[in-house]
C-alpha cells in the first residue's frame, strides 16, 4: 500500500498503530512501504511527508482559520 | 439516546492518532457529513469510515482574499440545509470543533433553535497539544486564552503573573482567508501592546503542533521583541509564560488560615 494508505489505515486501526510504535521498519516492510517512503518516514521531516501524500491524491493542504474575531463596536 | 440530528466533532491536530472512537462511530452512523480539515489524507480518513465524506468538504468555501466571516456564514448555512435534510448530519471539524471555531456553535444553535437535537464532542485541540509539547499546566499560574487579533484592538486587561496563550498569532489583523501567508502589518500592533505587561526581553514561545505522526513540533522561543512576520506562519499560536509572580491575597489568606481546614 502508499504511505498514504498506510497513514490512513493507523488513523482508525489501534493495532496497526500499536504494531508501527513498537516496530515501525518491519510495520512499514509489511504494508509494503517503498523504501523512498519509509526513508520519508524516518526523516520525521513533516514538510516533506505532507509534500509527498498531498502529491499522491486530489485536493490541497492549506491552514484552515475557522474563527475571525469581531471588529470592536 | 444517540438520536441526534446533528453531531459536531473535530479531529484533534494530528488526525492519525488522536482522532476518538466515540467520532469515528458517530462519522460511520451519519447519512451527511460535512467537513472542514487540513488536508487530503484527513479526507481519506473520514472517506474510509463514511464515504460519503469524499465529496463534502465545506473548504470550497473558502476564497483568496475573502472575508472569513462571510465562509463561516455559508458553512453554517450549509450545515444547516443538511440538518433541515437528514436523518443525521455530522459534521467534522479540525482540532476541536469548539475551540477557535464558530461554524460548530453556531449551527448547534441554530439546529437546537430549530428543535433538532444537538451534541458536540471536545476534541485535542491546539493549546491541548501545547500543554503537552511545552510542558505547562494551567493550574500553576492559570492560563489566558485569547485570540490574537481580539487582544490587539480590544481593551483586555491582561494578567502577567498568569499564562497567556495567543491563538492566531500569524494571522493577526487579517480577517480575510489565504492559503499562504496573512498580511501581518498589525502585527508590529500587538507587540507594542504587550509591552504594557511584558518587558521586550521577556521570553515567548512561538509553537506549531505536529501534524504528523512521528514528527515534532515546532518550538521557538524569543524576545518578545523579537516577534515579527518572519517568524511566526498561520498555524502558529503563542505562548508567554508569567512575567511576575503574584501575590497572596493577605486578608482572604489570613481568613482561609484561621480555619485550620489543611494542617500538615
Amino acid at each position: 500500500m502508499s504511505l498514504r494508505e498506510f497513514l490512513t489505515a493507523l488513523a482508525t486501526d489501534a493495532s496497526q498503530l500499536t504494531a508501527f510504535q513498537a516496530n515501525p521498519d518491519k510495520a512499514m516492510q509489511d504494508a509494503g512501504l517503498s523504501s523512498e517512503e519509509q526513508e520519508l518516514v524516518k526523516s520525521r521531516d513533516e514538510a516533506r511527508i505532507r509534500q509527498y501524500i498531498q502529491g499522491s491524491g486530489e485536493g490541497d493542504t492549506f491552514l484552515v482559520a475557522i474563527n475571525s474575531s469581531q471588529a470592536p463596536e | 439516546m444517540f438520536d441526534e440530528n446533528l453531531v459536531v466533532v473535530g479531529t484533534g491536530i494530528r488526525v492519525v492518532g488522536q482522532l476518538t472512537i466515540e467520532s469515528m462511530s458517530w462519522i460511520q452512523r451519519a447519512d451527511r457529513i460535512l467537513h472542514i480539515v487540513e488536508d487530503a489524507l484527513a479526507v481519506d480518513v473520514l472517506s474510509n469510515l463514511n464515504p460519503s465524506a469524499r465529496q463534502s468538504t465545506l473548504t470550497h468555501l473558502y476564497g483568496e482574499n475573502k472575508p472569513r466571516a462571510e465562509t463561516y456564514e455559508e458553512m453554517v448555512q450549509t450545515i444547516m440545509q443538511n440538518v433541515r435534510e437528514s436523518g443525521l448530519t455530522v459534521c467534522v471539524l479540525y482540532g476541536h470543533p469548539g475551540v477557535m471555531a464558530y461554524p460548530g456553535h453556531e449551527a448547534i444553535r441554530r439546529a437546537r433553535a430549530e428543535g433538532f437535537k444537538v451534541r458536540m464532542l471536545p476534541a485535542v485541540s491546539a493549546e491541548d497539544c501545547l500543554f503537552a509539547d511545552l510542558g505547562i499546566d494551567p493550574a500553576t499560574n492559570g492560563c489566558q486564552t485569547w485570540e490574537a487579533t481580539d487582544v490587539m484592538w480590544k481593551d483586555r486587561q491582561i494578567d502577567p503573573t498568569s499564562h497567556l496563550v495567543l491563538w492566531q498569532i500569524g494571522a493577526v489583523g487579517d480577517l480575510t482567508f489565504h492559503k499562504g501567508r496573512y498580511n501581518l502589518l498589525a502585527l508590529p500592533l500587538l507587540v507594542e501592546k504587550l509591552y504594557r505587561w511584558y518587558p521586550p526581553e521577556h521570553l515567548v514561545t512561538v509553537y506549531e503542533a505536529a501534524l504528523m505522526l512521528g514528527c515534532e513540533p515546532l518550538v521557538r522561543t524569543l524576545p518578545l521583541s523579537g516577534l515579527s512576520a518572519e517568524v511566526v506562519t498561520a498555524r502558529s499560536t503563542l505562548s508567554i509564560p508569567p512575567a511576575r509572580t503574584v501575590k497572596a491575597d493577605a486578608v482572604v489568606y489570613e481568613n482561609y488560615k484561621a480555619l485550620s481546614i489543611s494542617k500538615g
